[in-house]
Formats: structure tokens, C-alpha cells, sequence
């Protein structure tokens, strides 16, 4: 798969969140690994952020898979930027979403769910998701 | 043979004290919330170290970011015992702070009596996200996520924050029931 976009939080010189979007034809993979604890993530993925959108604006995007089972951690002010990214995914495409969760993480199963705004009846349609067993 | 239900029945005490909180410039929740985490994990459901570090990354992240006196002391207690974990912290503020703590909490309770928790806490993240506020979603998230009863007090000077989970709700397997 071409890797088009990919966002990093360093904390320490190491990287602690790493989200990457790939692209085989038309199928996009979005994915989001390590823990965002920092105060303000939008500080350091706001270029993935911006990036993503421009990468996806004009591509024919069909079908979504955005997989959360390497995320280990997300506080709160994480939320905002896993809704920009998933806002922009959802705008730039109009296939089928496919979201791979923890069947045992309350945020990915309770949560989650509040980020994709699933309370919108197109989002709901267009989504499913795949429960992966925690290891 | 040790089984898991010996295990669960284990009590445990923790405390952490730190001061003045001007020198805090390192992650602390993260720190100490990744360790409590840990320890959980070797006694209790995964479940519950998973929610323990939630509860700690949001209450000690709430203290730090609302720090009224960079002199004064933050603390945090732990004790699980009978299989009911009680989490306590402790910070000096303002009673304005604990006046907004205290509506805020009472909501979120009222919301969850009423079986709307979940509507409220969409309608605060989309509401905060349209105002570009960064924060805020810490109370919500542990008692509609994570199931913890949250209260707070304000004692000589203090945000007292009380969170409780029962342990043996989890081990039973009720600890999602809603």
C-alpha cells in the first residue's frame, strides 16, 4: 500500500502516537497506534491533519477501513483530533467505512462511536464495525 | 494454587503527594497512571486497569491544569479493598472552581439517573469542539466510559474529588450494565 500521509506526538524524543493513512486503489486505511496523552495534540498532528485532507480531496476514495486496535490510550483531549481526522475521511469519500476496535477498551467501544457521529443517519449507514479480541 | 478470585479479594493502599506543583513539568498522569495500571493488571480484570488509568490520566490532568497556587500540593489516593476501589484527589482551588466542578458533576449524575448520559456527553463534545475549547470532557468520559460514581467536596481550601468503582461488578462481568 503508498503510504500518502502519516502524523506523529514525540514525547522524549521518541514517537508515542503514530497515525497513518494508506491507500491500495481505491481503498483507504487509516490507522492510529500508541497513546495520545499530551495536553495538545493538535500541536504536533495538525500538519497530518491538514495533510490528509488534501491527499484524500481529490482522489476517488471508495471503500474505508480506519483501525483503532493498536491504540492503546486516548485522554480527552485527544477526541478532537481523532474527529478531525475521521471528519475529513467521511467527507472525502462516499464508500463504506470499516472501523476495526478493541472488543475490550471502553473508550473504543463507548466512545468512539460518540467521535464518528454516529447519531448521523448517512455516517451510520455507511459504517460497521469489526470487534478484534484483545491479546 | 492462588486462583483469580483470591486475587480479586487482594486490598491494596496507594498514595502519591507532590509539592510545590510548579516543579510538575514532567507527564505525571501519564507516570504514575501507566504504573497504577500495572499494578491493577496483577490482581484485578484487565478491565479495571484499564479503567484506573483512565481515572488517573483525567483527575490528575484536571488538578495540573487548573493549579490556583504553584506553591501548593496535589495528592491522590488509592485503596481497593472488598472489592470496591475508591480513588481520592486533592488540590487547593478557588470556590469558584469547586462551584463549577460541583454543577458540572451534578449534571453528568442527573443525566445518568435519567438514562441521557450518553446524549449528554455527545452534545458537550460536539458543543466544545464547535468552540474550539480544548478540555472539559474528563467527568463525562469516566462515569459514561469507564462507570465510575464520581462526588466532590471542597474541604479547608480543597477540591476533594471522590471516584468508585466496584471491582466485583466487573469480575462478574456487570461492570458494562447500564
Amino acid at each position: 500500500m503508498k503510504v500518502l500521509t502519516y502524523g506523529d506526538i514525540m514525547q522524549g524524543g521518541s514517537s508515542v502516537f503514530t497515525a497513518t493513512a494508506r491507500l491500495e486503489d481505491d481503498w483507504l486505511v487509516v490507522s492510529f497506534s500508541g497513546a495520545i496523552r499530551v495536553d495538545n495534540p493538535h500541536v504536533q498532528l495538525q500538519a497530518f491533519i491538514d495533510a490528509i485532507h488534501l491527499e484524500l480531496k481529490d482522489r476517488a476514495v471508495g471503500a474505508v477501513t480506519l483501525d483503532f486496535t493498536d491504540l492503546k490510550f486516548c485522554n480527552s483531549n485527544g477526541f478532537y483530533v481523532i474527529m478531525d481526522v475521521i471528519e475529513s475521511v467521511y467527507d472525502n469519500s462516499d464508500g463504506p467505512v470499516h472501523v476495526r476496535r478493541l472488543e475490550q477498551d471502553d473508550w473504543q467501544q463507548q466512545t468512539l462511536p460518540i467521535l464518528l457521529d454516529l447519531g448521523s443517519d448517512e455516517v451510520r449507514e455507511r459504517t460497521s464495525f469489526e470487534d478484534v479480541r484483545n491479546i | 494454587m492462588i486462583s483469580e478470585a483470591d486475587l480479586g479479594r487482594t486490598s491494596m493502599t496507594l498514595a502519591y503527594e507532590f509539592q510545590p506543583v510548579r516543579n510538575i513539568i514532567c507527564d505525571l498522569s501519564g507516570l504514575i497512571g501507566r504504573a497504577v495500571r500495572e499494578l491493577v493488571d496483577a490482581f484485578y480484570p484487565r478491565i479495571a486497569g484499564q479503567r484506573v488509568e483512565v481515572l488517573i490520566a483525567e483527575l490528575v490532568d484536571n488538578m495540573l491544569q487548573n493549579v490556583f497556587d504553584p506553591d501548593s500540593a496535589i495528592s491522590m489516593k488509592m485503596t481497593v479493598a472488598d472489592g470496591q476501589l475508591h480513588l481520592r484527589t486533592r488540590n487547593t482551588a478557588h470556590t469558584e472552581s469547586y462551584e463549577w466542578v460541583s454543577g458540572h458533576i451534578a449534571a453528568i449524575r442527573e443525566a445518568r439517573a435519567a438514562g441521557t448520559l450518553r446524549e449528554l456527553m455527545r452534545k458537550t463534545i460536539v458543543e466544545r469542539r464547535r468552540k474550539q475549547l480544548t478540555g472539559g470532557l474528563g467527568f463525562i468520559r469516566l462515569v459514561h466510559e469507564s462507570r465510575f460514581d464520581l462526588e466532590v467536596d471542597y474541604d479547608d481550601g480543597e477540591l476533594v474529588i471522590d471516584a468508585r468503582l466496584d471491582l466485583n461488578a466487573l469480575a462478574e462481568g456487570k461492570g458494562d450494565a447500564r
